[in-house]
């Protein structure tokens, strides 16, 4: 299944998975099957974001995994990363490495890439950020990213609805299009049940901007395709935060092409994820991955420390198109 | 982005080896000699990446599969995933796993050129079990359902290293009820790894860890120095298109089999079998390291894997 990009430029390839879409059955998406995998978000206005939203907190933003982790330090918990060991070694660059590097965007405002920009949050343990991807939907207010940008997922199903707000097209502490506080979050009940990376998707439905545009009209969207096979060439956008990066900046591994599922997957409930190539640390978390430019088919999830080249983003199928049409209801 | 160390994917492939072993009172009630191959050291790691969670209605469709050569199968299947698990008593194990279909009634995959599965279960008359789940608290129950997978299996290890061939064999589902709550033991269904990280006190065991990653494929070597002689572990993690493959070996050797220095900048090995050949790690003053050998081991269905190769990523560390 398709959505077509607000540029619409593959109408025939919509056409065609329009018509397979016909061919399935909908999904069922009663309210009360759905219900627990939202939340809506009260009492977070444009003016309010936009004040709140200043260029120093949202520099102060780190991403969510390390506020977390840091969290679990603190506590004495296990989820640490190795620390302070007497002969860590960095593993050394692979061959051809520079091919998967996050390149900056040089105008993160140009049509294509001002749909991305960046979740910033507050929550329990401080500021946090990730990346995130407007998307097209007739609510025109449609926001993706990953499942643990929205809630931490099984077992702390804790959502994220302190100051959630998404900045398209951030750039050196500018917000050129305003700031868009959400409204409704939502992530996939299996992502909320199992945990399973597998389906580490999330969605915001964002309220108007502190002018009072929505976030279609203001930027556009990015189309967004489910159900298509696994082997497509990627270009993968986020604001990586994390050295060697800054966040400051949009990024993009331009072409990257799927490489497998990561074996990992397969020990996980829900459908295999995808590999590409691409250099990404965290901050990135919630990038939109898009095919052919304009059309989103995987979020960036998680890489492995050490140096991996790799990253890795969930396979859109039924679930996410089961999500997408809960959020184009919100108003 | 999360982040994940490397041996993520085989710690966790282990770790479902595990959720096995924590699983074994049902299929142990219902008499089958499931294979239980050794989880190792390594669990404690699982813990720290969070284990596999339940689905909220867990079931578990088995098929002991009994010995075949050298080895013990078996077929299981679990969340979407159906699983081939060949072991080599609890020294090496090699898990395939496939997406298909995985009911309380049927069970369904291919394995590729390895072979396929497809099986419905019929459930022999008055042979259902219902009993206390260790693991759950009160009045909560597990039913184990026992009866007789009819249909097709075959399947056939890389380079005919086992091969097996069905119609028909026992073999039993384990349901959990989805209300039974796990005991707070912080280690939801690894109650092994979590145990083992808790009561892991005193000085750390020196070890010795390489890892590799390239592309969708993983490999790693551990080495841990202990007071009951040193412990060797290798894992390997690969996909091939729709089937990823996990393989496990360990092994026991006295204390000269690892050899560390006291600044803890060069180790030697030469591991047991099913490890052979040796290897040499130095790292330098600047930064840099190296290792070098013949290092390999025999896996079940991929023998002599070099554990000798580049790129890589090493660590040397723990009390001496």
């Amino acid at each position: 299944m398709r959505i077509p990009s607000r540029w619409g430029r593959w109408p025939v390839l919509g056409a065609a998975l329009l018509a397979i879409t016909m061919l399935v059955p909908p999904a069922a998406s009663g309210a009360d099957r759905h219900a627990a995998t939202a939340k809506r978000v009260h009492g977070w206005s444009a003016r309010q974001a936009s004040r709140f939203w200043t260029p120093a907190r949202m520099r102060r933003a780190e991403p969510v995994e390390q506020r977390l982790r840091r969290h679990a330090s603190d506590r004495g918990g296990t989820a640490l990363p190795d620390r302070g060991t007497p002969h860590r070694v960095p593993s050394r660059p692979a061959a051809g490495a520079a091919s998967s590097g996050f390149e900056p965007v040089p105008d993160p405002t140009a049509p294509v890439s001002r749909v991305n920009g960046v979740v910033f949050f507050d929550f329990l343990f401080g500021l946090a950020r990730c990346s995130g991807t407007a998307v097209n939907g007739r609510n025109l207010s449609i926001v993706v990213t990953a499942g643990h940008c929205v809630n931490i997922g099984w077992p702390l199903p804790i959502w994220f609805t302190e100051r959630w707000a998404f900045v398209p097209a951030y750039r050196f502490g500018q917000h050129p299009y305003g700031v868009f506080p959400a409204k409704w979050l939502g992530t996939t009940r299996g992502w909320l049940t199992t945990g399973s990376p597998n389906s580490d998707v999330g969605i915001a439905v964002v309220g108007r901007n502190e002018r009072g545009q929505r976030l279609g009209a203001a930027v556009g969207g990015a189309g967004i395709a489910w159900g298509l096979s696994p082997e497509q060439v990627f270009d993968v956008h986020g604001y990586p935060a994390e050295k060697p990066y800054n966040g400051r900046r949009q990024r993009v591994c331009e072409g990257a092409k799927y490489l497998g599922h990561d074996p990992y997957s397969f020990l996980q409930a829900g459908p295999l994820n995808l590999a590409v190539e691409c250099k990404v640390t965290e901050g990135a978390s919630g990038g939109g991955w898009t095919i052919r430019h304009n059309t989103l088919n995987s979020v960036t999830s998680y890489g492995y420390e050490g140096g991996s080249q790799n990253v890795y983003g969930p396979y859109f199928g039924q679930e996410v198109a089961r999500l997408y049409r809960q959020a184009v209801k919100i108003r | 982005m999360r982040r994940r160390r490397p041996t993520a994917a085989l710690v966790l492939a282990l770790a479902a080896l595990a959720a096995l072993a924590a699983l074994g009172p049902p299929a142990a009630a219902a008499g089958g000699p499931g294979p239980r191959p050794a989880a190792g050291a390594l669990l404690s790691q699982a813990a720290a990446h969070g284990p596999t969670p339940d689905a909220p209605s867990f079931f578990q469709p088995v098929i002991p599969l009994g010995r075949h050569g050298n080895y013990t199968m078996e077929a299981f299947g679990r969340q979407g995933r159906v699983h081939m698990l060949v072991s080599l008593g609890g020294r090496a194990a090699a898990l395939y796993v496939a997406p298909g279909t995985t009911t309380p009634t049927r069970l369904e995959a291919s394995f590729g050129e390895l072979g396929r599965i497809s099986m419905r279960f019929r459930v022999s008359s008055n042979r259902t079990w219902v009993k206390p789940h260790r693991n759950c608290r009160g009045k909560q129950r597990y039913v184990n359902r026992r009866g007789v997978f009819v249909g097709g299996l075959r399947f056939r290890g890389e380079r005919g290293y086992v091969s097996v061939r069905i119609r028909r064999a026992k073999g039993h589902v384990t349901a959990v009820a989805p209300e039974c709550r796990r005991k707070s033991s912080g280690g939801g269904i690894f109650p092994f790894a979590a145990t083992s990280a808790a009561k892991r006190t005193g000085p750390v065991p020196a070890t010795l860890r390489l890892s590799w990653l390239d592309g969708v494929e993983a490999t790693a070597f551990s080495a841990q120095a202990r007071p009951r002689g040193t412990r060797f572990a290798a894992e390997a993690a690969e996909t091939d298109g729709k089937l990823a493959v996990f393989r496990f070996a360990q092994a026991t050797g006295g204390p000269g089999r690892l050899r560390i220095d006291e600044q803890l900048t060069t180790a030697r090995t030469n591991p047991p079998a099913p490890f052979s050949g040796s290897g040499a790690y130095r790292a330098a003053p600047d930064g840099t390291f190296t290792w070098d050998g013949s290092l390999r081991v025999n896996f079940p269905g991929a023998p002599r894997t070099p554990l000798i190769e580049t790129p890589f990523r090493a660590h040397l560390g723990g009390g001496i």
